[in-house]
């Protein structure tokens, strides 16, 4: 398709516009925002969609605001091999009126017009890609872009029949699709239709599988059965066998029976003997102990008694014995109290020796005290006498120091007085009398008086003020010191030192008598070491006055110590030998009374003795007057002989007995007894297990297992060509649908492959030799790639987007150009794009307007000045 | 002379797998009914008794349903029956010949002489397990003393005969020999067998028959449902087979000429008792194909059974590929089907014909 003219009159606010295109190249129609220029890509919308009739909000929309006029639409277009005049007129005055010039003309109005360039249009433009390859300027550009990118892939979808097939094909593959769906689930596997139609398959075998293993039991029991009826007719002759078998043993071991009881009485009888035997050698016997039982009891009296005489000289000499210890004892406790009493002495002596060196010691340190305290009392009585302390004698001696310099300044300061006697007298300067012989002269500070001679003048010279002063703290100065002095009991200065350091001499002394003091005294007062002095004393005399007998004096206190403790050791050992003596007897003591128990001991078992010699006479007495001992030995001579007799006819029998050999025999009779039991056992388990069995296979066959089985089996059948059938279909579903999936997408490859060439072709103007892209499937830009660097068309940059998209609609509008195609409008597009790619984007506008049409719609004609070819139209 | 039914195979309460289920039920109804059948043949050709050589029915274990249903019938049978136990219902400890019989029905229970009429006498031999290690009809017949006088010996018995069976491993293979010195020595007069489904004359003495099976239970059986009507005296034998079933199983085979199968399929008569199996094979077009699945699914619900061995082979001509009209992607598509022939891309290409059709 291709537009010639188009023209618009009372169009919005559009007066009137006619725009005509060239024939060759890029049109840019330029013009500012209101004049309407995307108007002209609207109004061809409206001119094909909609009959002059409309009320379409789209078609009320273009009413001029302000005049009540009907608004025009006039456009001539090239469509294949028809050429046509198109105009409408909206709102009022309604009209349509289409005039087609080529290839033959016609003439058409109203409906019939409208009808009749919608089936030129059908039949001669490809409408969907002539929308799809409009790009208008949206809000967003990029958003507007992006969604026209898809109606582009739809178009371009529809616009391939060629390659893609048409709409029945694309049915075709969804009905493929739908018949696979019925097989399978979204990933591919067999959805559980399928799944279950084997399973219910495999639940119908298994059932099948279980009742034919059911029968096949039955088939087996009732083949066991009948093998144990044939058992059963065997075992009937087989026990009447035996039957006759065991009464036969029977017979035999009844004779051999007699026989054996024949033993057994032989047998009883020489037991019987034997016992009658042992009896009377018993009671033999037991005579024979009753007389033995007097023997031994006699001999053991005798025994007793002899023993019991062995005993006295014993007892005798323990007693004896005990007797002399004792007199030891005391003769050896008598050395020890004397002993005790020479210890005793000699201790006291070392006591008293002791006191008395204390004695001595203590009446020295008294004496050395008392002389001490006296010497004190005499010391602080010195010390009361000097009042002069280090306080007092540095209080002199300051006040001594005050003095001196209240002296020096009076001499400084007052005026002196320079008497000359003219002949000689007396001068009294001050204070102070100077005898003078005349030419002498006496001189001294004026202060207050100076007299001359006692009657011949008196010369009264007064000093300044100043002078009075020092005079005055002269005389202050001196009182305070002479105060000091007289508070002190000393004249002067020097004194007060001398009797400062008396009185440091006299305390010296004082603190090395304390110390002395101290020494003698230790932890006591004077009154307490008198007090022990006293009471030493008084001790020692009461031990002179108490002491009975005359003694020498000890005459130290180490030979007193040494014969105490010479004493002490005497009397040690007279006490050891007194405590063996107490040992000795204490043990003759026990010696004697263990003998006498001994004795007692004796003396009772000799009467115990007696005793039973008493009881066993008399028993043997008793039992011989019963029966005499005579009678006794010829019974047992008698017995003696009847058990030999007895014994020999037991043997006789039982040696009969042997000859017939019974334990054979009755091994025999049993094990017959035994097979006949097991047999009969046998023939019972048979019969009861062939009831059994015929009762299970009863109760079983009332089952009909057989007809449950047929019918499992044909269900089974049935399943399987249903699951058989089902996987068969699944199977061509699955095979149509994937061969038909693949030889689409690879139609749509090869739909792809041109159009991808293209856009790299325009592409690579734009972006550079190395500009390549990737189409999907719906063609649309899938990736980018250019400096080796691929990037998903998202994620591009607002301007590439922009210009991939115009690159794309190009590309497309070259592709089909052959085929009649359609022209590209672009309106107001390449707003994100700078100036460097807008010139390469003029280059492709060109190149493409070599094969399309293409218009563009802008206010900022800058944008396109590289368009070589452009035609540039201006409105308003 | 006397006249009685051979019979034998009756196999009631017999299921066939390929049988929907209200199928079975009929089939099984049928095997039943065919025993009041031969009843009324019984009383039309005046026949004395009945003797049916085993097999009487499918298993020891047939449904309780079935095997009271089918005493009932026996009951309505207006002579006297003798029923052989055969290998399918051998009288072993699972037998169900201990339930209660008609008054008329009686149980061959015991190998040997029978007698059952006045001058009739039955040799049986019956079986008493299903895998007998003896011949167990040569072994009732062997040493046979002759017949008394004027009376006629028939002897009953079940299994294959050695003359017709390739199965020389078989121990209770059945000696024809043993049975025609018998015949030759007059110790019997007729042997009615069992087993065989097809009625078959057995060896050249005419006096040795398989009634063969008063309905049909398989494909491969020769002649089957017939029973036997024999009149029989020492010197005289005559024996008529009436056809007294009502099932048929039909087999047949299509090799490459698909038009014919509709028409066969509607030719057969008595469809709802005819059990159907087709063996297809052969090139079909595409048309074809959808032509005979039609045919197929329309003719089926007729039928017992329709059972079909599906071995046709679809090979598109160029009228179905121009009939299908396809283009661009999906011209490819079926040419890369084609290419492949196997059985998932021939079947794809059936399922784009009848896609393509109900698409257009």
């Amino acid at each position: 398709m291709r537009i010639h003219r188009i023209r618009l009159r009372n169009y919005r606010g559009v007066d009137e516009h006619e725009v005509v295109f060239p024939a060759a190249g890029v049109t840019v129609v330029q013009g500012d925002n209101e004049v309407g220029k995307s108007s002209l890509a609207e109004a061809l919308d409206l001119l094909f969609d909609y009959q002059d009739s409309s009320t379409h909000k789209a078609v009320k929309a273009t009413k001029p605001v302000h005049k009540d006029v009907g608004t025009e639409v006039e456009a001539e277009i090239e469509a294949g091999p028809y050429r046509f005049t198109y105009t409408k007129r909206f709102h009022r005055e309604k009209a349509t009126v289409l005039r087609v010039t080529a290839p033959r003309p016609e003439s058409h109005t109203g409906r019939e017009a409208h009808e009749r360039v919608l089936a030129i249009l059908d039949q001669a433009v490809d409408m969907p890609l002539w929308r799809a390859l409009r790009l208008h300027q949206g809000v967003r550009p990029d958003q507007a872009d992006l969604s026209e990118q898809t109606s582009l892939a739809a178009a371009l979808d529809t616009a391939s029949a060629g390659a893609l097939a048409g709409d029945r094909e694309a049915g075709l593959v969804e009905l493929a699709k739908a018949e696979y769906d019925r097989f399978f689930t979204a990933t591919g596997r067999p959805n559980a239709r399928l799944v279950d139609l084997g399973k219910a398959e495999a639940d119908v075998a298994d059932r099948a599988d279980s009742l034919r293993r059911r029968l096949a039991d039955m088939d087996q029991d009732a083949e066991h059965a009948a093998s144990l009826v044939t058992r059963i007719a065997e075992l009937l002759d087989e026990v009447d066998e035996q039957r006759q078998r065991v009464a036969d043993y029977d017979a035999k071991w009844r004779a051999v029976d007699t026989l054996l009881r024949d033993v057994e009485t032989a047998r009883a009888k020489a037991d019987a003997a034997d016992a009658e035997h042992r009896a009377a050698l018993e009671d033999l016997s037991r005579r024979q102990a009753m007389v033995e039982a007097v023997e031994r009891a006699e001999r053991r009296h005798r025994e007793l008694a002899a023993e019991h005489d062995r005993h006295r000289p014993a007892l005798d000499a323990a007693k004896a014995d005990l007797e002399t210890a004792e007199q030891r004892l005391t003769a050896a406790a008598a050395a020890a109290g004397s002993a005790d009493q020479a210890l005793r002495d000699s201790q006291a002596d070392f006591t008293y020796a002791r006191d008395s060196f204390d004695l001595a010691t203590m009446t020295e340190r008294l004496g050395r005290v008392l002389e001490a305290q006296a010497a004190l009392a005499r010391l602080d009585a010195a010390l009361d006498e000097i009042r002069v302390g280090p306080a007092e004698l540095e209080a002199i001696e300051d006040a001594h120091l005050a003095v001196v310099q209240a002296r020096a300044r009076v001499e400084v300061e007052s005026p002196v007085v320079e008497v000359e006697a003219l002949r000689a007298t007396r001068v009294r300067i001050g204070e102070t009398v100077h005898p003078l012989e005349a030419g002498q002269t006496a001189a001294g500070p004026v202060v207050t008086l100076v007299e001359a001679g006692e009657d011949l003048a008196r010369l009264a010279v007064r000093a300044g003020r100043e002078g009075a002063q020092s005079a005055a703290a002269l005389a202050q100065a001196e009182q305070a010191l002479a105060g000091l002095c007289a508070a002190a009991g000393v004249a002067d200065v020097a004194e007060a030192k001398a009797a400062a350091a008396g009185r440091r001499d006299a305390a010296r002394e004082r603190d090395t008598l304390v110390a002395r003091l101290h020494d003698d005294l230790r932890d006591l007062t004077p009154d307490r070491l008198a007090g022990k002095v006293d009471r030493l004393r008084a001790r020692l005399d009461q031990v002179r006055l108490t002491r009975p007998g005359p003694r020498a004096e000890p005459l130290d206190f180490d030979t007193a110590r040494r014969g105490a403790e010479e004493a002490e050791a005497r009397a040690g050992g007279a006490r050891d030998v007194m405590r063996e003596a107490e040992g000795e007897v204490a043990r003759k003591q026990q010696a004697l009374a263990r003998l006498q128990g001994q004795a007692e001991l004796a003396e009772r078992e000799v009467e115990l003795a007696r005793r039973q010699v008493e009881t066993a006479r008399a028993d043997l007495d008793a039992d011989r007057f019963k029966t005499p001992d005579g009678v006794l030995a010829g019974r047992v001579e008698e017995t003696a002989k009847r058990l030999s007799q007895a014994e020999a006819a037991a043997q006789q029998a039982e040696a009969a007995a042997d000859k017939a050999r019974p334990d054979d025999l009755r091994l025999a009779l049993d094990n017959a007894n035994k097979v006949l039991e097991k047999l009969v056992a046998e023939q019972q388990g048979a019969k009861d297990t062939c009831t059994a069995i015929r009762a299970k296979l009863a109760v079983l066959g009332e089952q009909g297992l057989h007809d449950r089985l047929a019918e499992a089996e044909a269900e089974a059948e049935q399943r399987g060509r249903e699951r058989k059938a089902a996987e068969r279909r699944a199977a061509a579903a699955k095979r149509l649908y994937e061969t038909l999936g693949r030889c689409r997408a690879e139609a749509r490859q090869a739909y792809v492959a041109p159009l991808q060439a293209k856009i790299e072709g325009f592409g690579r103007i734009v972006f550079g030799d190395d500009f390549s892209v990737e189409l999907a499937d719906d063609l649309r830009i899938r990736r980018r790639t250019t400096g080796g660097v691929t990037v998903d068309f998202d994620q591009l940059s607002m301007g590439a987007r922009e210009q991939l998209c115009v690159i794309s609609r190009l590309a497309c509008a070259a592709i089909v150009a052959a085929d009649g195609g359609v022209p590209v409008i672009l309106d107001d597009a390449l707003g994100w794009s700078d100036g460097r790619r807008l010139e390469k984007l003029g280059a492709v506008l060109a190149l493409a307007a070599q094969q399309a049409q293409v218009i563009v719609l802008t206010c900022l004609p800058e944008r396109y000045r590289h368009v070589g070819s452009a035609n540039v139209i201006r409105l308003g | 002379m006397v006249r009685f039914i051979h019979t034998a195979d009756l196999q009631l309460g017999m299921g066939r797998r390929f049988l929907t289920s209200e199928a079975q039920a009929r089939f099984t109804h049928a095997r039943i009914e065919a025993v009041r059948t031969l009843g009324c043949l019984a009383q039309a050709e005046a026949c004395e008794f009945m003797v049916v050589g085993g097999d009487v029915f499918e298993s020891n274990q047939v449904d309780r349903q079935t095997l009271v249903r089918a005493l009932e019938a026996f009951a309505d049978v207006p002579v006297p029956v003798y029923l052989l136990p055969g290998n399918h219902d051998p009288l072993d400890a699972a037998t169900l010949y201990r339930s209660p019989l008609p008054a008329n029905v009686t149980v061959l229970q015991t190998a040997g002489v029978h007698p059952v009429a006045p001058h009739v006498e039955l040799v049986a031999a019956p079986w008493t397990s299903k895998r007998p290690l003896t011949d167990l009809l040569g072994s009732a017949c062997r040493a046979l003393p002759p017949a008394p006088p004027r009376t006629v010996r028939i002897a009953v018995g079940h299994g294959a005969v050695d003359a017709l069976s390739p199965d020389r491993e078989n121990p209770a293979l059945i000696s024809l020999a043993v049975l025609e010195q018998a015949l030759a020595d007059g110790a019997v007069h007729y042997v009615a067998l069992g087993d065989r489904h097809s009625t078959t004359s057995v060896g050249s003495t005419g006096r040795v028959w398989y009634s063969g099976a008063p309905e049909a239970t398989d494909f491969d059986e020769v002649d089957p449902g017939n029973a036997l009507v024999v009149d029989l005296a020492a010197d005289h034998v005559s024996v008529t087979p009436h056809h007294v079933g009502r099932w048929r199983f039909v087999r047949k085979a299509f090799t490459g000429d698909p038009a014919a199968i509709p028409p066969w399929l509607a030719g057969l008569p008595q469809k709802a008792e005819t059990i159907v199996r087709l063996d297809l094979a052969g090139a079909v077009t595409l048309a074809e194909r959808a032509r005979v699945d039609a045919a197929l699914e329309e003719a089926a619900p007729s039928f017992a059974a329709l059972d079909v061995w599906d071995g046709l082979v679809v090979m598109p001509d160029a009228l179905d590929v121009s009939e299908l009209g396809l283009s661009g992607f999906a011209q490819q598509a079926l040419d890369e089907l084609q290419a492949a022939d196997d059985e998932p891309s021939r079947d794809a290409i059936s399922l784009l014909y009848r896609l393509s059709r109900g698409a257009a």
